[in-house]
């Protein structure tokens, strides 16, 4: 019998059983700093300092702030009904794409989420290697690389099979460290170079790209950065107390935290251009060159335990997803496989090659979703799903749609993202091959097409397909 | 194994019917909503920061 009720809390708190209001465990606090802990990690000093190149100090600032802020408040009204119901994303998506088109979704997205671990234990046994070198220690690349990636998808693991409450501990301690290291970096960068000196640097113009079209491709950049949170942001939120504490304490780890560290990536990218000539993005590279040699040690803090807490979470997270499509699989075997599959992308390195062309591919899939979850939410469905048959309770069966799939959700998803490759912005090339990528951004186009697509075919009687749930909405 | 598999199905199945029942149950005390400030602090936030991108995008601010 006790078996049985540890087994119903594992299957509550990392699993899918809905997470009734007296389980839940986190405050606007808890939640804020275990998804910041989420949100830090080395690929925020890359992005900082790829942004920081093309643009001019203050469009820098507002390009990396405005847009994560304008798609984070989009991509996080959803928190609302994950947080009322004590379930995640996943759940609710199974009445837009039907129960195989979750699961078959979800494996793809999760498939391609583990790549970003894998970019950031790549970061982190590069950073080591250089933070080494300060100390005189010459390590060879070939083989530390791939030692020390693996040692940080293994401390990552072992934080997420301790689940919430230990991730939840971990990320008090972590975070704080994270945010003041950050500040003093930020701090430590504008006393090594003059403010006016790093606020009179001119932006690379000689590329052949126009201002606009430089501004827009450094969007890109952050859009698909915001977009990248999406899909892993609303499993999180059924662990918060109040719609209060799940909304703010998402939207502003990812929407503020989030881009003030990849905005101190770009300011360290800044500095070291006044002081070098050249554009890093290692923060080891940066503190050492900038401050000396002692404080590359804060990259200890900046890199090693951020991502770290990075792997720990965003394997949490991820197996969760994967879990709600195959929810009879144990949490504990799928963050196994998980860290088996990380370490194999951090070996191998090729996701690390092709950083900006991944992140955009794999927005171009998040896109269209969070389009439709939006609309869905608040313009089809009007925020009431059938709880009954999101769960396939006997006598509920909603979304069994056509064997488990809505056609009308998957055609949308694909059209979206077919249509943005093809004739908007190719990531895998970087060719512009259309003006509407200067208003919208090539990611931001999926979810905007996404999302019109989606509520047109629920104007037209396809309707009665997308919506024959209505007669069965018992608990709202 | 497959008893088993059986079993932890029908454990999960059993939980989250009951969990759904005390949600649909009059008692049922959902997490406290969202406010109109919230939603306020949004909107500022949206609507500034699309602002700011437009002026950037018109070289307004460069």
């Amino acid at each position: 019998m006790n078996g049985n009720a540890d087994y119903i809390k594992q299957e509550t708190v990392t699993g899918v059983v809905p997470m009734l209001k007296r389980d839940r465990k986190y405050s606007f606090l808890d939640l804020f700093l275990s998804t910041s802990g989420f949100a830090i990690a080395t690929w925020c000093y890359t992005q900082g300092a790829y942004v920081a190149q093309f643009l001019s100090f203050k469009q820098m600032l507002i390009n990396i702030f405005c847009f994560n802020i304008v798609w984070i408040t989009i991509e996080c009204v959803p928190v609302l009904f994950a947080v009322r119901y004590g379930i995640d994303l996943w759940i609710w998506l199974r009445s837009v794409l039907g129960q195989k088109g979750v699961a078959a979704i979800a494996t793809i997205i999760s498939l391609a989420n583990f790549g970003w671990y894998a970019v950031a234990a790549n970061l982190f046994s590069s950073s080591m290697i250089n933070l080494a070198g300060n100390f005189g220690v010459a390590l060879n690349p070939a083989i530390w690389n791939p030692v020390l990636g693996t040692v940080c998808v293994v401390l990552g693991t072992l934080i997420a099979l301790g689940g919430p409450e230990v991730i939840k501990w971990t990320n008090r301690f972590l975070v704080t460290a994270l945010l003041i290291v950050g500040t003093v970096v930020v701090v430590l960068c504008f006393t090594a170079v003059p403010i006016s000196e790093i606020m009179a640097v001119k932006p690379i113009t000689d590329n052949g790209i126009s201002p606009l079209a430089n501004f827009m491709l450094s969007a890109e950049g952050n859009v698909a950065f915001a977009f990248s949170w999406s899909t892993q942001a609303l499993v999180m939120p059924r662990l918060a107390k109040s719609e209060r504490s799940g909304y703010w304490g998402t939207s502003l780890a990812y929407g503020v935290i989030a881009p003030f560290f990849v905005a101190a990536g770009g300011v360290m990218a800044l500095a070291m251009f006044v002081r070098t000539g050249i554009y890093e993005s290692d923060p080891t590279a940066m503190l050492s060159t900038l401050c000396g040699a002692g404080f590359a040690l804060l990259s200890l803090l900046l890199v090693a335990f951020a991502n770290v807490g990075t792997q720990g979470t965003g394997s949490y997270v991820n197996c969760m997803i994967v879990k709600s499509g195959l929810p009879k699989v144990s949490y504990k075997l799928l963050v196994i496989i998980a860290m088996i599959y990380v370490s194999a992308l951090t070996i191998w390195g090729g996701v690390n090659d092709h950083f900006g062309a991944f992140i955009s591919l794999a927005a171009y899939l998040q896109g269209p979703i969070i389009g439709m979850t939006f609309v869905d939410y608040l313009f089809v469905r009007k925020r009431k799903i059938s709880l009954k048959s999101a769960y396939f309770m006997k006598g509920h069966d909603a979304y069994q749609y056509n064997n488990g799939i809505n056609w009308v959700g998957i055609g949308c998803l694909v059209i979206s993202f077919a249509v943005a490759m093809l004739f908007v912005y190719n990531p895998m090339t970087g060719e512009i091959k259309s003006n509407i990528f200067l208003i919208t951004t090539g990611s931001g186009f999926t979810a905007i097409f996404g999302a019109v697509l989606y509520y047109i075919a629920s104007l037209t009687p396809l309707r009665k397909y997308m919506l024959r749930d209505r007669e069965d909405l018992e608990i709202v | 194994m497959e008893t088993k598999e059986m079993d932890i199905e029908e454990l999960i199945y059993t939980e989250t019917e009951k969990r759904l029942q005390e949600m649909e149950s009059i008692g049922y005390d959902f997490p406290e909503k969202i406010g109109r400030a919230d939603i306020a602090v949004m909107l500022v936030g949206f609507v500034g920061s699309l602002i700011l991108i437009v002026l950037c995008m018109m070289g307004v601010i460069s």
